[in-house]
């Protein structure tokens, strides 16, 4: 029986695992199963999965799948129990007799592997690891480490969570890595982009010259408004027109006697605007230096002297002459200087005897005054002037008054009126001689300005001597004579213009017509020269596109060949543990009607899915989807043998079936049917199971398990496991 | 209009195509036309495209027929735009042509512009007369002529002449654009084959196509050959280069 046990020893069993300081175990604990089937039992919480937690994390350094992944190792697997801040675990392998010891320790980090008396580091440890169980990580949790959760999925009730669950048990899961790695359509996206920025950038290229060319037209079209063909619309037309331009600037300047320097040539539009401003400033030139303005320059100051001259003079003779006319008119009127003198001398004479008259008077009436005066204060009789006596019957007071009164009013006034007269006129007669000399002495200052403007009439003449009558004339003359001349320089200055705006015409027509038509060929040209350049860099954008889209087709190649193994892995897989699963599926499900388990894969164009489906004794037609027709329980119990299945049929170096709970959800016949295969399994390698159910243990034991294992009785923890331990592995 | 600094071979034959299409055909006849007889012959398909395509519109594609590509059938080779732009790239000897060509026949087709509007005699005559008294060459502009321009005077041509007449037009054109190179006889067949034939040439850029090699790359393996003490092989290169049979001077 012990042999039978210990059969197939020439893969790894399970020899011991010591935990220190891990999760359930607060000090060390070694749990021993010598390569015999053990079972682990007792109730929650005491710690037996402490140590299938145990033996993955020492193999793989890992916590179980269902820890959630953000979660630090330290808080899950240090010890529930203890304040160390480590923990260590050992495991070890025996075949026939060789022993390999796996050891990791949380505080140190490292990972070691003793095999052969060799001790193996980290990730030499890790590939002597791998090379000696003949499977990785995920084969080894599909394949040694059963635990119940991983079957869930498949109990629910999307298709699409029921086919990641047979994935997982089918150990897909690095394939769909690979398969959701293998994604062309970015690679796709990136050609199309690479092509649709060629084209875009085409499209503006094409957008741009056509509105380039929409405006070269426009300019055109002015430009032939303007005389000009189509053939000109080019650099050679252009230097023809710049040659032309500057050949008739030139003649123009000989013609005018300017010398100019010649025109350059100009082939290029920036050339062309250069000559244009040298052919205005060469029009300026001629405007300026031509013979013809210096001729009229001249012309025109001794043409504004001469009008200057002859204004003067004339108007000179028209004062002397309006001076000697005043004169005239006052000579006429109070005659000559000379008879005014003597008239002067008359009156003054005049004045004199007026007012000898006027005194004679005066003295008179003093006279009689007087004797007024005497009369009357000495009553005489005799008048004391002529000391005569007066006829009787005068009273001499009264008529000395009366005399006195009459010389007053009669004689003295007409005698101081006629003083006044003679004093008015002699004054008179001497303004009239003042106003005489005055107007002798304009007539004589304008007979001199009169003079000086002749002098300079005759300068301006540049005569020597004009006599004074042919004056006039000889002006005129003169100034007709320049005036003629003026007209024949303006003439020419006209016929010049004429000529120089000929040219101009020719300079504007080029600077507005030819010049803007050339520039727009030069845009053209230059958007051309871009192209070019673009087009050079489109052909690497577009080996780049190639690339891309290469790329995406190598993709998807690779994606349709992980689909392909995919499927291929996963019927073999299936074929391969078909004949166990269904034997299995018999066994544990027992379903009165459907007892035929089928399990395939389809190859869809992206994806591949599983028809998990039970039929009445494999008839067609009797096909079910198993999901739709089995109980919970069933499920469970299907997808466990299916597990079972798998797990035995894939081959690696370990001859260890390690089972967490495997009687979660079923009932009695079932844990009964499933202690019966836990012990036809025992019998031919070593299974660890660890579980809570006592019911099921008692099965096992009824099934003769006892002499086929070890049983391992988690009692209670406090701290650590319990262990009460028996069976066959403590007999041997 | 540069001068050509390729060797002239003593003939060159030319098939020439215009098609408006991505495409044209050479018939057996017309193939078999072009298969040079010996080492100073040249046969080349020359081939305007005028397919609303920019990168190629207006172009001459040149390829040598003998060269293989493209898809050969009974009925003769379908050259497509795609296998001409390939060519140009595999057939180096052609490179100082085709180089020419493309140097050249935009300026040269706008300085026959004119007479080309006017129709395919007058064109000819044109050609013709300049040719004699070897003025083509002072007739072309010696600005840039714009590829919009350039593209604009192909399509007014064919326009105004139908794509028949045009490719008559166009095959004149590129007969004495070649003949400026250096040729003093310049025969076009309207009806026979092959469309075009150039010979006489004069000056001293007179030579072979050697395959992938020039004559001056042909003359420094003589050198070498020389150097390495292979007579025989000297030799025959040496008779290829006098445009001899290569067996010919090894007595």
């Amino acid at each position: 029986m012990l042999d039978m046990a210990r059969s197939e020893h020439k893969r790894w069993r399970l020899k011991a695992i010591t935990l220190r300081g891990f999760r359930g175990v607060s000090g060390e604990q070694t749990l021993r199963f010598d390569g015999f089937p053990a079972i682990l039992h007792g109730n929650n919480g005491t710690g037996k999965s402490t140590f299938s937690i145990g033996l993955y994390w020492v193999l793989y350094g890992r916590m179980p799948e269902y820890v959630l992944e953000n979660k630090s190792p330290d808080k899950f697997l240090l010890s529930v129990a203890s304040k160390e801040d480590g923990y260590y675990g050992e495991v070890v392998f025996q075949r026939d007799c060789n022993e390999a010891v796996f050891r990791r320790d949380s505080e140190s980090k490292e990972f070691t592997l003793k095999l052969d008396g060799k001790v193996h580091k980290d990730e030499k440890a890790e590939a002597k690891r791998d090379e000696m169980l003949g499977l990785d990580m995920l084969t080894f949790v599909r394949a040694v480490l059963l635990q119940q959760s991983r079957i869930r999925g498949l109990l629910l009730d999307e298709p699409k969570e029921r086919n990641q669950a047979l994935d997982r048990l089918l150990g897909m899961e690095p394939l769909d890595v690979l398969g959701d790695l293998a994604k062309p359509k970015e690679f796709e996206t990136a050609a199309v982009a690479w092509r649709e920025k060629i084209e875009n950038e085409r499209l503006g290229l094409k957008t741009e010259e056509d509105l380039l060319t929409k405006q070269r037209e426009d300019a055109q079209e002015h430009a032939r408004e303007l005389k000009f063909l189509n053939k000109d619309f080019n650099p050679e037309g252009l230097n023809s027109a710049v040659t032309a331009l500057g050949r008739a600037l030139q003649d123009t300047g000989k013609k005018y006697d300017v010398e100019l320097a010649p025109l350059p040539k100009a082939a290029t539009v920036a050339e062309a605007d250069k000559v244009c401003k040298l052919a205005a400033d060469g029009i300026k030139k001629i405007r300026r230096d031509c013979q013809l303005q210096t001729r009229l320059a001249p012309v025109r100051v001794k043409l504004t002297t001469l009008n200057t001259a002859k204004g003067n003079l004339k108007s000179a003779m028209d004062q002397v002459s309006d001076a000697m006319l005043k004169l005239k008119a006052h000579t006429k009127k109070h005659g000559d200087a000379k008879e005014q003198a003597k008239r002067r001398a008359e009156l003054e004479a005049k004045r004199l005897a007026a007012e000898e008259e006027l005194k004679a008077a005066n003295s008179l009436k003093k006279l009689l005054s007087d004797a007024l005066a005497f009369v009357a204060s000495r009553e005489q009789r005799q008048c004391p002037v002529c000391e005569q006596t007066p006829p009787p019957g005068t009273d001499l007071a009264v008529a000395l008054k009366r005399r006195v009164k009459s010389l007053a009013s009669e004689t003295v006034a007409a005698k101081e009126k006629a003083v006044e007269e003679a004093n008015q006129r002699f004054q008179d007669s001497i303004k009239i001689l003042e106003q005489t000399g005055l107007l002798e002495k304009a007539v004589s200052k304008e007979r001199e300005w009169l003079d000086r403007c002749r002098k300079e009439a005759i300068k301006a003449m540049e005569a020597r001597e004009v006599p004074e009558h042919k004056l006039t004339s000889r002006l005129d003359e003169a100034i007709s004579g320049l005036e003629g001349k003026e007209q024949e320089i303006e003439n020419g200055l006209k016929a010049m213009e004429v000529d120089l705006a000929a040219v101009e015409l020719k300079e504007r027509n080029i600077k507005d017509g030819l010049i803007p038509v050339l520039k727009k060929r030069d845009e053209i040209a230059d958007l051309e020269t871009r192209a070019k350049r673009l087009e050079k860099m489109h052909e690497k954008d577009e080996q780049k596109a190639a690339k891309m889209k290469q790329i995406a087709a190598d993709i998807d190649r690779i994606r349709k060949a992980i689909l392909e193994a995919k499927g291929e892995l996963a019927d073999r897989s299936l074929k391969r543990a078909g004949p166990r699963a269904q034997e299995l599926y018999e066994i544990l499900t027992r379903h009165p009607l459907f007892d035929t388990l089928k399990i395939r894969p389809t190859r869809l164009k992206n994806k591949v899915e599983y028809s998990f489906q039970v039929s009445a004794s494999g008839q067609s037609g009797s096909e079910r989807e198993a999901r739709l027709v089995l109980s919970d329980g069933q499920m469970t119990a299907a997808a466990m043998g299916l597990t079972y299945a798998l797990a035995e049929t894939t081959e690696h170096g370990l001859d260890l079936l390690y089972v967490d709970d495997p009687t979660q959800n079923l009932d009695l016949p079932s844990k009964e049917a499933m202690a019966k295969t836990i012990a036809e399994l025992a019998r031919r390698k070593q299974i660890v199971v660890a579980t809570q159910d006592e019911d099921f243990v008692n099965y096992l034991k009824s099934e003769g398990v006892p002499e086929l294992a070890t049983f391992h009785h988690f009692r209670e923890w406090d701290g650590q496991p319990n262990v009460e331990s028996s069976g066959i592995g403590m007999k041997a | 209009m540069s001068e050509a600094t390729w060797l002239l071979p003593r003939i060159l034959r030319a098939e020439v195509k215009l098609t408006t299409s991505m495409g044209v055909a050479l018939d057996k006849r017309e193939r078999e036309s072009l298969v040079p007889r010996n080492t100073s012959t040249l046969g080349i398909v020359a081939v305007l495209f005028r397919c609303a395509d920019r990168q190629v519109d207006g172009r001459w594609l040149i390829a040598d027929p003998n060269d293989y590509w493209g898809e050969i059938t009974e009925a003769g080779l379908h050259i497509s735009k795609e296998d001409l732009l390939r060519a140009e790239c595999g057939q180096p000897s052609l490179r100082e042509i085709r180089e020419y060509v493309r140097t050249n026949w935009k300026a040269f087709l706008q300085a026959f512009r004119e007479p080309a509007l006017a129709g395919l005699e007058p064109l000819k005559k044109e050609l013709s007369r300049l040719h004699i008294d070897g003025a083509l060459r002072s007739r072309l502009p010696t600005y840039q002529v714009l590829d919009l321009d350039h593209r604009k005077t192909v399509s007014a041509i064919i326009s105004a002449h139908g794509e028949s007449v045009a490719g008559q037009i166009f095959q004149a054109l590129f007969s004495y654009l070649l003949a400026s190179a250096g040729y003093r006889s310049v025969t076009i067949n309207t009806v026979g084959v092959p469309d075009v034939e150039l010979g006489e040439p004069n000056g001293e850029r007179v030579g072979y196509i050697l395959g992938p090699f020039s004559q001056d790359e042909v003359s420094r393996l003589h050198s070498y050959c020389e150097a390495a003490s292979d007579q025989r092989m000297a030799k025959q290169i040496a008779a290829v280069l006098e445009g001899k049979s290569p067996s010919e001077n090894l007595g």
